[in-house]
């Protein structure tokens, strides 16, 4: 290379270095962090925001605070925080956000768009709707965790494994209220004294809660909806069976493994869909009387199934016609058909609510633990 | 002793033994089969895999992978007609083979337009790049000096001349694999309804997703200008193929999972889903995956800016006497310029789907353009071009 | 960056560009030229040479001493010869003048060699040599007597490459010793050493050593050529050399091995590489080199594969940490917040919240103290060394931290890192890797993620741009080469490893046999080599041995 064309690069990086400079910093002990967020509706109508943030008291006093702030929009509560904080607000580090329940009656479409247009927030947030005010939810101090943003986190995977509550990032929400065909639903937590219990799933129809079902409702529901796995499955025998307390035995399975399998036919214009489902699980607890050998075993499985059907046919038929919501997703599966024809959410919902859904269970109990 | 000043030495040259007739050519035959390949693959990723999906279920419905496949079949026929017409004209590239055609006045003046275009290629995917940095991790900054930034490492490598662009695109290849394996997490989440129920998309809207797709695979038309280096002449074919289904299976991959991952009409409202499904990943370590799989894209944007920026810079080597190094350092102003433009997102839309849609007819048009017309004007083989002049003396090429 | 150091350079010249007309002109600036003609004036003419060398004693004997009926006149350096050497060679001249016929020049007696010096230039330069001159005024002719016995360094151990398991010995200052090193580890004639001298006024003595069935020629040819084109006033060390016949000497990247062990340079000639010996450096140069080689050491040949690819790996990670993972901290604490796992976050938080600079600032501090000390240490006695590792390693890091000037989390990944730069065997390409974390955690710093992979990005395209000899630097893994990779991250059996590295573009390839195609041994000693006996039964008479 000639010395004729030495000026040229380096006169290049000397304009590089005098068009604006470096990159803005976010360095890290100036952020004040967003660790979760929780939403509630003023008495005025007006959004009001309350955050968590660690305070870096380094041992002296609490290990976060928490922020109130009210605004119109999102980003203006946002900037109300701002402004009552030495630190800059980010929302990189937010993995929470708490929806109250009369917030969401309301519609919660319009807040999360904002959560969802950030290109800090990751899409992995996890979403809940709690019945009273996030306000005292994120207030208070949790022994156990360093904030209750985090407590929350760790309260839902741990409990989405034993499927109590479903697990919904913002990613599977925006998925399902986008699609034509499913409704999306997010974990209920309630304020039970000092502590925060996950208390099955609420309900929504486009964006707006209807309603809650139960942590064991929402086991039958996430049967049918999830992926192979179902937490411990507590289920009566039939009245027949005598137990220790008087009532009829009940069992407990768990390590419960599904499979299931849907058949969609049409009668008279009316869509029908069989659920075949393989239950198989391993008995932990058992008031009964009787034990359970080889011959036994067969007329208990019977009579777990059809105990698990009648649930299953009340929580469908409330899910059908009481709340009138599809999380089972019956609209994407007769979308994917093909049958139906040109499909829209008139149709949808017209389908749905004449669709006739059957589940059939086939139970299996693998293993008795160690006693009979 | 010597008296005076010393007589002046650049670099220790080589004895004359190592000039021998037999050497003479070497230069030439720098790039081998497998490099070949991993360059076509390398010049076609650039930015378009970040909204592929979006962009064929936008004109497809969730059928949108059928376009993906059916852009793979265009460009394999664009490729047989680009490798039957390198061909019949030898060992000469695009350049020379104009010059052939039209004589020298047009074939200079239809290279000068395609060195023009490959520095626009290189300023609209470097600053798209550069967009998605400036989006996705500097949200604050201004992307005029990330920009500049990235024109050095570029610029660093298009100096090396088809050699270091050859090695370069076999180290990127090692560097950047596992950002396929990334999308095993989304994988996981699939639903199978959403590709069902299958063929519900027309033909018609099928074959517009395939022109939007074509758009991200452009990169192959560079097979024209790096053939004369190619050892194996006559594994050309093979080659190319398997780079361009290479990217085509991976472009298909990641549109299927996308499909799969995110409802029809979500995948519509989101900008880039490739980076989107990077998110979901959750290592124990690292929390944004993301950052790093878009701070390592750039090493693939290097290598297509890199080599589209040679390719200009080779027309001016090949009209003036200059070296090629110099002629890319010609070009670099213009690549500025051109990358300093647009200012916001939607002067920057506007160019790419310009630049798409010349890209596209450039690549599937320009080659069988110039083979009708060798065929009619009966004009074939090398004529008075000469071999190049090997650029450096470097033994154990490739 | 590398551009603007050729500016630097364009710049220095024009400002260096004085001309050389001023040297004092006391001295001649040549040796004298001529053929030797009578006794008198050839001692005037030595005496002019050697004006002011006090340590070359020119002595003029007087008659009959050795040379009955003649005077003789003996040139010497003092140190390089010892008098029992010059002893012997008076006796040789003795015999030489008195007797001719008995003896002849160019002939070996005992030791020593003997050699006619035909002109005056000659005679001095075989003084500069260590050899002794003797010249009579009964003769024509002069003699030189090889009576050099340098002072030289015992062969001891490597200070700088040592290994646990593998021989111990190292090259020394000796040109003669090193070959001989050499030499004793390659007993076949292909083993060819050129001899040449470079350095206007060093004289150094250069050696050239392949394997001539085995090198490629145009290697040969080309360090050939560029040792003959080397010219300077003197080389002193065999790095030096090293720059002056680079392919790239602006590069921060060693282009030869250097090595002060004999078993590595025998390995690498049998892998078709050249070596150049310098006398007065105990490194010998081999080329061509390639990234991948400076990671592998002797040692891993001795280990047995796995543990040997396990701690190759290692070598590998070490270096990729080594270099980046100052920089990252730098780049995720700055910018990228986002990336830190939660778990971390609030204690990360807390202790950089302490404090007072930026993460930039904060790293650079840590890391230029720590280079301070280690060059420090290297220069200290080792007794005192010790303890300044202690103090500067555990007190300084442990205070900076309760001082506030520094976060527990980086004192580690700077330490990590330290210790992680201390695994490549090669000190010459670790010094490199050192000095080029420093660009890079200004790069993180500035830009983030984005300049940090811009940064390595600039690395490897500088790999590929270099080339050793002519051969491709990055190779096995840039002109992809998978029969060379049973060599980098790990390292295969030793019954695969048939072929040699085709960087070097051996003119034999195969280096052993194939395990298939070895013969068992006639009397097999265990159930392997059992399997491929033929079997002949002898009826059970006669003994049981072939």
């Amino acid at each position: 290379m000639s010395k004729k064309r030495t000026w040229l690069l380096p006169g290049l990086l000397a304009c590089a270095l005098l068009t604006s400079a470096c990159a803005r910093a976010y360095i890290l002990e100036d952020l004040g962090m967003i660790l979760g967020v929780g939403f509630d509706l003023a008495d005025d109508g007006k959004l009001l925001q309350t955050v968590v943030m660690p305070s870096l008291s380094q041992g002296k006093g609490p290990s976060v605070i928490a922020i109130t702030s009210k605004g119109d929009l999102v980003k203006e509560a946002r900037e109300n925080i701002s402004m009552s904080s030495d630190r800059q607000v980010v929302s990189g580090q937010m993995r929470t956000a708490i929806f109250s329940e009369k917030l969401a009656r309301h519609g919660i479409w319009s807040t999360l768009d904002t959560l969802l247009r950030d290109v800090n927030i990751t899409k992995s947030l996890f979403l809940c709707i709690s019945d009273g005010d996030t306000r005292e939810i994120l207030k208070r101090d949790y022994p156990t965790r360093p904030s209750s943003g985090r407590y929350l986190y760790e309260l839902f995977k741990k409990e989405a494994r034993n499927y109590t509550v479903p697990r919904t990032t913002i990613q599977k929400f925006d998925r399902d209220f986008h699609e034509i065909g499913t409704d999306p639903y997010v974990p209920y937590i309630r304020l039970q004294g000092e502590l925060i219990a996950a208390s099955g799933t609420a309900l929504f129809r486009d964006d707006k809660f209807v309603g809650s079902i139960s942590p064991e409702e929402t086991k039958m529901m996430l049967l049918l909806r999830g992926t192979g796995e179902g937490g411990d499955i507590k289920q009566s025998l039939s009245e027949r069976t005598e137990s220790r307390i008087g009532q009829p035995a009940q069992m407990m399975l768990t390590f419960v493994r599904t499979k299931h399998d849907l058949q969609i036919d049409q009668k008279q214009g009316k869509p029908l869909l069989t659920y075949t489902v393989e239950v198989e699980g391993q008995v932990i607890e058992y008031t009964g009387l009787a034990p359970l050998s080889a011959d036994t075993l067969p007329s208990i499985s019977k009579q777990l199934e059809k105990g698990l059907e009648s649930r299953m046919r009340d929580l469908i038929d409330h899910l059908q016609h009481k709340y009138k919501v599809d999380p089972l997703g019956i609209g994407t599966h007769l979308r994917a058909t093909g049958r139906f024809g040109k499909w829209d959410r008139a149709k949808w919902r017209k389908l749905y609510e004449e669709a006739e859904i059957k589940v059939n269970f086939h139970m299996r109990i693998v293993r008795t633990g160690l006693t009979r | 002793m010597s008296e005076g000043r010393k007589p002046r030495r650049r670099r220790a040259q080589p004895s004359r033994s190592f000039q021998q007739s037999e050497r003479v050519h070497f230069a030439l035959h720098s790039l081998n089969t497998f490099q070949v390949a991993i360059l076509i693959t390398n010049t076609q990723f650039g930015v378009g895999i970040f909204n592929l999906p979006r962009v064929v279920v936008e004109a497809a419905g969730h059928d949108g992978w059928m376009s993906v496949l059916l852009a793979g079949v265009i460009v394999q026929v664009a490729l047989i007609l680009m490798v039957i017409l390198l061909r019949r004209f030898e060992h000469l590239d695009l350049y020379g083979i104009c010059r052939r055609i039209f004589g020298k006045w047009i074939g200079n003046a239809l290279g000068l337009l395609f060195a023009l275009y490959c520095v626009a290629v290189a300023a609209v995917v470097s600053r798209t790049y550069v967009e998605v940095v400036q989006s996705w991790l500097f949200p604050t900054t201004s992307t005029n000096v990330f920009y500049l930034l990235i024109l050095i490492p570029c610029t660093y490598a298009a100096t090396g001349g088809i050699r270091v662009l050859g090695r370069f695109g076999t180290a990127i290849l090692l560097g950047t694999i596992w950002i396929a394996f990334l999308l095993i997490v989304p994988a996981r989440d699939i639903q199978l309804n959403y590709y069902l129920p299958l063929f519900e998309a027309p033909l018609l809207d099928i074959a517009k997703g395939s022109w939007n797709v074509s758009a991200s695979v452009v990169g192959f038309e560079l097979l024209l200008l790096i053939y004369p280096f190619i050892q194996k002449k006559q594994k050309t074919l093979m080659a190319v193929s398997s780079g361009s289904w290479l990217t085509i299976t991976l472009y298909l991959s990641t549109v299927l999972v996308a499909i799969g991952f995110y409802s029809t009409e979500q995948l519509i409202t989101i900008m880039s889903p490739t980076l989107h499904m990077a998110q979901i990943v959750e290592l124990p370590m690292i929390e944004r995956v993301e950052h790093i799989e878009i701070a390592t894209w750039s090493f693939m944007i290097v290598i297509t800016v890199s080599t589209y920026l040679w390719a200009a810079g080779r027309y001016l080597h090949k009209l003036t006497k200059m070296k090629e190094a110099t002629g890319v350092y010609c070009c670099v102003p213009l690549l500025l310029w051109i990358g300093l433009i647009p200012q916001d997102m939607y002067l920057l839309d506007q160019f790419e789907k310009l630049l798409g849609t010349i890209g596209s007819s450039v690549s599937l048009c320009f080659a069988p353009l110039l083979l009708v017309l060798s065929l009619v004007l009966r004009k074939k083989g090398a004529g008075s071009e000469g071999f190049d002049q090997p650029q450096d003396k470097e033994v154990n090429a490739s | 960056m590398f551009l603007m150091m050729k500016l630097l350079r364009t710049i220095m010249k024009k400002m260096h560009n004085r001309p050389r007309a001023d040297r004092p002109d006391d001295q001649p600036r040549t040796l004298p030229e001529g053929p030797l003609g009578s006794f008198d004036e050839n001692i005037k003419q030595m005496k002019e040479a050697f004006n002011s060398c006090n340590d070359v004693l020119l002595r003029e004997l007087p008659p009959g001493l050795v040379v009955g009926g003649g005077r003789t006149f003996i040139a010497y350096i003092e140190s390089l010869s010892p008098y029992q050497a010059v002893d012997r060679a008076l006796a040789t001249f003795h015999s030489l003048i008195e007797k001719p016929q008995r003896i002849r020049p160019d002939e070996t007696t005992g030791n020593a060699q003997v050699l006619t010096v035909e002109t005056i230039q000659d005679a001095v330069a075989k003084v500069l040599d260590g050899w002794t001159v003797c010249m009579s005024d009964r003769s024509a002719s002069a003699y030189a007597f090889n009576t050099y016995i340098p002072p030289v360094r015992p062969i001891d151990r490597s200070e700088t490459e040592s290994v646990m398991l593998g021989p111990q010995e190292a090259f020394t200052e000796s040109i003669q010793s090193n070959l001989g090193l050499i030499r004793k580890r390659l007993r076949t004639p292909q083993l060819k050493f050129e001899f040449m001298t470079i350095g206007t006024y060093t004289h150094t003595y250069v050696a050239i050593a392949y394997l001539s069935g085995i090198t490629q020629q145009e290697y040969i040819d080309s360090i050939r050529a560029r040792l003959e084109h080397v010219e300077t006033d003197g080389i002193f060390d065999a790095s030096d050399l090293a720059q002056r016949i680079d392919d790239n000497p602006v590069s921060p990247f060693p282009q030869y091995h250097m090595t002060e062990r004999p078993e590595r340079v025998v390995s690498h000639l049998l892998d078709g590489k050249t070596a150049v010996v310098v006398d007065g450096s105990p490194l010998v140069l081999t080329s061509p080199a390639s990234f991948i080689e400076f990671f592998q050491s002797s040692e891993d040949y001795s280990n047995r594969w796995v543990s040997a690819s396990v701690i190759r790996t290692l070598r590998l990670v070490g270096v990729l940490i080594s270099i980046s993972l100052s920089a990252v901290y730098v780049a995720v604490v700055t910018y990228h917040y986002q990336m830190i796992p939660s778990d971390m976050l609030i204690t990360l938080t807390e202790s950089r919240s302490r404090v007072p600079f930026p993460p930039v600032y904060e790293t650079l501090l840590l890391e230029v103290t720590i280079e301070l000390l280690r060059e420090a240490g290297a220069r200290l006695p080792t007794k005192v060394g010790q303890t300044i590792g202690i103090v500067g390693g555990i007190v300084i890091g442990q205070a900076a931290v309760s001082a506030g000037l520094t976060s527990n989390i980086l004192v580690i990944a700077v330490a990590l890192s330290t210790i992680a730069s201390f695994i490549t065997p090669s000190y010459i390409m670790s010094t490199a890797l050192r000095a080029i974390r420093f660009p890079l955690i200004i790069l993180a710093g500035w830009w983030g993620m984005y300049g940090l992979f811009l940064g390595l990005l600039m690395i490897m395209i500088h790999f590929l741009r270099l080339s050793s000899l002519g051969a491709p630097y990055f190779s096995p893994f840039a002109p992809l080469r998978l029969s060379d990779w049973k060599d980098t991250f790990l390292r295969v059996p030793t019954p695969w490893m048939n072929y040699r590295s085709t960087n070097t573009r051996p003119r034999e390839t195969q280096r052993q046999p194939f395990e298939a195609e070895i013969t068992p041994p006639a009397t097999p000693t265990s159930a392997k080599w059992d399997s491929g006996r033929r079997s002949d039964p002898d009826d059970g008479q006669g003994g049981d041995q072939p």
